[in-house]
């Protein structure tokens, strides 16, 4: 084996770790942007289905089916924070898609930080969503915050809500934020939260009468 | 043998770069599938509203609109309005708009009734130019004016106020609460056949007095008694015999009325000259709902002209009016309220619909505090009933209103 086998040997060998050296942050880079992507995504479709949750729901803040029993919608929303809100509807069900005639309760507050501690992010919190008195059902969408604003008719916000209805909530401001609950690389920086703010109506039953 | 290594090189690195590729193409793709959907879901559900937008100002113009179904294409989806009179005798109408976009359907249903005056605490055509809304005035319920509504620091209202004229606020600081709602641009006309409406039910089914320049008419619980001078003997009868329907009416005379009310009345006067009605001392329910929340009790009182509280002794320590009242072309208000003594307050339950707003007292201020002079403080509270029911034969708006909305 004379000297320009050994340069052949040393040459592929570089050559060759180079390449493979190439093949390995390739893979990483992929796994990477995998795991961004697909993060991404779970994101955007777990945003999406908060806010299709949130609008079904609050477009039916006072009302109720049986509209005499409930003649003031006015009074539909009970109390509201800034990140609770509870409100009297009539929820719909498969035997009565346009609701049963009696009045619900509906409440949505965010969780604390604590309860969802075995996920890597630090930063989600579970969403409840408790209708009349029955146990808090909470899913893990990976929202970071669920802030709730509340402007009158004068379009002022409102600092010092009323202790009893009517509460004079002429728009609400919906804050949401969601994040991976797994990001890759523990990555939790504000570039990858998915923002999404509404100022709406309370509903359109809200100020029928 | 060098050669096919490296096409084999560059076929396995393309291979692997176009599963990964197409990978991420895929998730991108879903990514943005995923907001068309909602694009779809918020598309349709606004082409559904727009049915209804549609379809509900035909009923504004023409509440004697058939039952019948329209199908609009718009912006590229479909709409497909259904409209169904669920109650003939109460007129309650129901509307379902189907929207369709892309395949996605959304549904929005409203139910429609005729609208009541009798359903607002406070309705005025015009508003005075130098009385205002203060700090001190509460409204209970719905409140409207076809005039502007001036306010002067915190006055609060419950109810949803709506006005056609402009909000006139007395300084920057003016913050009225409206805690009920707020709309302007709602224009509603006081009919010219309120009082003849009632007067021809009172003709089918109730009692129409006739011949007579006043009519005196105490209710006392279940009976009824009259008389047409303050000096003659009372006439004593059977409320639910006497006006069967809970229609009364006085033609072409005074009316003057008091009493505790069992049951459900209106009572109505006209006239050129006469058409008003007296107030000549409390006039309440058997039933207070504050107490009873069951009281089918439910007294409403129209005027073609003026309804007046009687300057008399009866009425100088406050009076209780448990009532919606009504006046068609003038106002509710006390007599000689600028020369009667102070007389303590009115207690009002129910509701104030007048072509003009009148007077009922005087006051001036002491120390920044307001203290009456003459006649009466208002002590004015909403009849909560009134949102979902009427007296008999109360005046409409000739209008349907939105009861009640799915969406």
């Amino acid at each position: 084996m004379g000297f320009g086998a050994l340069l052949d040997i040393l040459g592929s060998t570089i050559i060759g770790g180079m390449l493979l050296m190439i093949l390995l942050r390739m893979n990483d880079a992929a796994v990477k942007n995998n795991y961004d992507y697909s993060g991404e995504r779970i994101v955007q479709q777990n945003l999406v289905e908060v806010v299709k949750l949130l609008e079904y729901d609050f477009r039916k803040i006072g009302y109720c089916a049986n509209w005499n029993i409930f003649p003031n919608p006015a009074l539909g929303i009970i109390r509201a924070d800034s990140n609770r809100i509870e409100f009297i509807t009539d929820l719909s069900t498969s035997a009565n898609p346009f609701g049963d005639g009696v009045l619900d309760t509906l409440k949505y507050y965010l969780g604390t930080t604590l309860e969802l501690s075995v996920t890597p992010n630090p930063n989600d919190r579970l969403l409840y969503r408790v209708v009349n008195s029955t146990t808090p059902m909470g899913s893990n969408l990976g929202i970071t915050q669920f802030k709730l604003t509340y402007f009158d008719a004068n379009g002022d916000r409102i600092t010092s809500m009323p202790t009893s209805p009517p509460l004079g909530i002429a728009a609400i401001q919906i804050d949401i934020a969601v994040e991976n609950p797994a990001a890759y690389g523990n990555d939790y920086a504000a570039d990858k939260r998915v923002i999404w703010r509404q100022v709406r109506l309370p509903a359109r039953n809200f100020t029928l009468r | 043998m060098g050669g096919k290594g490296a096409l084999l090189l560059v076929l396995g690195f393309s291979l692997i770069f176009m599963v990964a590729g197409r990978n991420f193409n895929s998730m991108s793709t879903a990514t943005v599938e995923n907001f068309a959907n909602y694009y779809n879901d918020q598309k349709s559900h606004h082409l559904a509203a727009s049915g209804i937008n549609l379809v509900t100002n035909q009923i504004f113009l023409n509440g004697a609109l058939a039952d019948q179904t329209w199908n609009y294409s718009f912006d590229n989806g479909t709409i497909r309005v259904t409209l169904t009179t669920v109650n003939t005798f109460q007129q309650i109408k129901e509307l379902v708009s189907v929207g369709t976009f892309a395949g996605v359907s959304s549904t929005i249903k409203v139910v429609l009734k005729p609208s009541s005056f009798s359903k607002y605490a406070y309705f005025s055509h015009t508003e005075s130019a130098n009385i205002w809304w203060t700090t001190t005035d509460t409204v209970w319920g719905p409140l409207h004016t076809n005039g502007q509504l001036r306010v002067a620091d915190r006055p609060v209202f419950y109810g949803k106020v709506t006005l056609d004229g402009s909000l006139v606020k007395y300084s920057n600081s003016a913050k009225p609460q409206f805690l009920g709602g707020f709309q302007t641009g709602v224009h509603i006309d006081i009919p010219s056949n309120g009082v003849s409406n009632l007067k021809a039910a009172a003709t089918a089914g109730g009692y129409v007095f006739t011949n007579q320049s006043t009519v005196y008419l105490e209710f006392r619980g279940d009976s009824i008694r009259y008389r047409f001078s303050p000096t003659a003997a009372w006439t004593n009868v059977l409320a639910s015999t006497f006006a069967p329907n809970g229609a009364i009416f006085a033609e072409n005379a005074n009316l003057r009325i008091k009493g505790r009310v069992n049951g459900r009345f209106t009572v109505g006067a006209d006239g050129t000259s006469r058409g008003n009605v007296y107030l000549d001392d409390d006039l309440f329910y058997n039933q207070d709902p504050r107490i009873y929340p069951n009281s089918t009790d439910m007294m409403g009182i129209v005027a073609k002209n003026n309804i007046i509280i009687t300057d008399n002794t009866p009425n100088n320590s406050n009076i209780i009016v448990q009532a919606s009242i009504y006046s068609e072309n003038g106002s509710f208000q006390a007599e000689n309220y600028q020369n009667r003594p102070v007389a303590g307050a009115i207690y009002l339950l129910g509701g104030v619909i007048q072509n003009a707003r009148g007077p009922v007292g005087e006051f001036k201020t002491v120390g920044g505090t307001s203290v009456i002079v003459n006649g009466f403080s208002k002590r004015y509270r909403y009849d909560d009933r009134f949102m979902v029911a009427s007296p008999p034969f109360f005046p409409g708006t000739n209008a349907f209103e939105i009861v009640s909305w799915f969406e």
